[in-house]
């Protein structure tokens, strides 16, 4: 099986005087849907971003293997698709350019291609929208093409930041449809999110605050061990002891 | 993992070429301005001074004062009108009605035919200092004419001999011929540097840097990838010019294009390469505007010899225009439209540049980080 673990121990990172990571450890598996979910200045972007070496950590060790082998940092990235959170695709590019632009930069062949691209459209109902410039998108079908791009690569692991962020309900819905069709093909999904409300679709969540982790398991097992009915409580609650 | 994909380079490429073709700003900015820049630098920087209009009062009344107000209206430089007293003639200066007065005294041609060397006062407009050291060339000639003149000799008796002058390369010292080829390295320097540091600060600053980073693309890909289509743009800037100013201003062209071609590439990559250091070190477009303002644009037009000679500067400012690489283009440039050196001529210059495109390409790759931070 395509089995891909990711082990962070003890990881720092301090900007300044402020500190966006306090000594996080987690551990990541194939086979589910993790969310990362946590308030905007949780460090939710700065754990994406040092897990892709995009920074580097002031401590700790972060350590890849894939089928039970040791993976290099580059290595990694070479079977890793990542979302970013700001608008990152060219606002004057077309749906199809952007699709072709990133073929090229993966270096995948036209017959694949071919085949992952109408499987994909198919999915994010962007057939009719080809020659549409990014820039003219609604907000949901351009997280869609930014999925779009990433999953082009056929990749082993995505790290997707905030993707439905700013999206309508309709688009959310079909948005994690394609999530969980991707962990069932066996893909490694990891995204972030403020929306308390998607943590129980995940498979498991990781609750962060102000750098440092709060909780992390199945959500309903995460609840009812914290006695809360639901993860907007359970913030609330965690804020009011501070 | 390959270090340089010719697939994903050409990707980058492609992708930037749409960039391009697709935003009116950047195509005006690297072909329409270049065109307008050498039309309006072509036609304004004129350091040739003619048409200066003279006031004169002529107390002396004579043949011989005649004789010298017709020898400053014969030359295209002067056109002489006359003024009832000194004070009107001055006051025409101060309100710029005049550049220049003529004070010829009363007894002029008494004193001229005893050879007793008379006095005659010009008074110049000090304050327009760009004019007046022409003005004071082109009086002396006209002593030398006027004496002739007067005196009813042929120039050849006057003196025991003459300077018969030519000048070499640019006969008529058209000062557009001097000028013009050095606004290639202007126009090269404002779109190499200013849409090559926009580009990639874009990139950062929209956010798609980040993404790009995560995709097996090398950092030398995206360099090349980006810097190749303006590279092609620059370029055409050149062309520009030099069909402009062969054609518009018909400028000669003495020299070997191999030499030019060469030179203008050379000078293309510093600027690029340049550009591409600028946006390293700011990533955001409007610190990368100033900086390439500062240390592009500024010292191009300034310390490179295009406006003000680099062997009349102080020391220290000569140094430092040997920083830049416009110097020695603009050397090369000028020499090849008017004079046509050979490359043994020339080794300084091209040295000069190619060590300098060799230091910033390595200052690049050495300050280019795959990193966010």
């Amino acid at each position: 099986m395509n089995n891909v673990v990711i082990d962070i121990e003890n990881i720092s990172k301090n900007f300044g005087r402020t500190k966006a990571l306090k000594n996080v450890s987690m551990r990541f598996c194939t086979g589910k849907l993790y969310g990362i979910i946590g308030p905007a200045g949780a460090g939710k972007t700065t754990l994406f971003r040092i897990i892709l070496g995009l920074m580097a950590a002031d401590s700790g060790k972060i350590s890849f293997s894939f089928e039970n082998k040791n993976l290099s940092a580059s290595s990694f990235r070479e079977i890793t698709a990542y979302m970013p959170q700001t608008q990152s695709l060219y606002a004057d590019l077309s749906v199809e350019e952007h699709l072709e632009f990133f073929k090229d930069l993966y270096g995948i062949s036209p017959q694949t291609y071919r085949r992952k691209k109408d499987e994909l459209l198919q999915i994010t109902h962007l057939d009719k929208f080809l020659d549409r410039p990014a820039g003219k998108l609604s907000g949901g079908m351009y997280k869609k093409l930014g999925l779009m791009c990433a999953l082009l690569r056929s990749p082993k692991v995505m790290l997707l930041d905030e993707p439905t962020n700013g999206v309508d309900p309709i688009s959310r819905r079909e948005f994690w449809d394609m999530l969980h069709a991707s962990v069932a093909e066996g893909i490694l999904v990891l995204m972030t999110t403020a929306y308390m409300d998607e943590a129980e679709r995940c498979g498991e969540v990781v609750l962060m605050e102000e750098g440092g982790v709060l909780g992390t398991g199945e959500p309903r097992v995460l609840l009812e061990r914290e006695k809360v009915s639901s993860f907007d409580e359970f913030f609330l609650r965690r804020g009011g002891l501070r | 993992m390959t270090i340089f994909s010719r697939r994903r380079a050409r990707a980058v490429f492609l992708k930037e070429f749409k960039h391009v073709f697709r935003d009116p700003f950047t195509l005006i900015m690297a072909l329409l301005l270049p065109f307008l820049i050498v039309l309006i630098l072509g036609n304004c920087i004129e350091f040739n001074v003619q048409s200066i209009d003279l006031a004169y009062t002529d107390h002396d009344r004579s043949e011989s004062s005649r004789k010298l107000v017709e020898t400053f209206g014969s030359s295209d430089y002067f056109r002489p009108y006359m003024v009832e007293t000194p004070e009107q003639g001055f006051a025409d200066v101060v309100s710029e009605h005049a550049k220049a007065m003529l004070i010829i005294p009363p007894d002029f041609e008494k004193e001229f035919m005893t050879n007793r060397n008379p006095d005659v006062q010009i008074l110049l407009d000090g304050a327009d200092n760009s004019s007046i050291s022409a003005i004071s060339n082109y009086l002396n000639t006209i002593n030398t004419t006027a004496v002739n003149k007067i005196r009813d000799m042929p120039p050849e008796d006057s003196n025991l001999f003459a300077f018969k002058t030519r000048y070499m390369f640019n006969p008529e010292l058209n000062s557009r011929w001097f000028s013009i080829p050095g606004i290639a390295a202007v126009i090269i320097a404002l779109v190499a540097i200013m849409l090559t540091a926009l580009t990639i600060c874009k990139e950062w600053e929209q956010g798609s840097m980040e993404m790009l980073l995560s995709t097996p693309v090398t950092s030398l890909e995206i360099m090349v990838g980006k810097l190749f289509p303006y590279a092609v743009l620059s370029f055409c800037g050149f062309i520009i010019v030099y069909l402009a100013a062969r054609l518009i201003f018909n400028l000669p062209f003495a020299g070997s294009y191999t030499i030019l071609l060469s030179a203008t590439l050379l000078f293309i990559f510093d600027y690029l390469a340049l550009g591409l250091y600028i946006s390293i070190i700011s990533h955001e477009q409007q610190v990368a505007v100033q900086y390439a303002a500062a240390i592009g644009l500024l010292p191009t037009a300034m310390l490179s010899g295009f406006i003000f000679p680099i062997q009349y500067m102080p020391e220290i400012f000569q140094w430092i225009s040997a920083l830049f690489p416009a110097r020695f283009y603009i050397e090369i440039s000028r020499d090849q439209f008017l004079k046509a050196s050979s490359w043994g001529d020339l080794w300084i210059p091209f040295t000069a540049m190619f060590v300098q495109a060799i230091i910033l390409m390595s200052a690049c790759l050495w300050r280019f980080r795959r990193t966010l931070e």
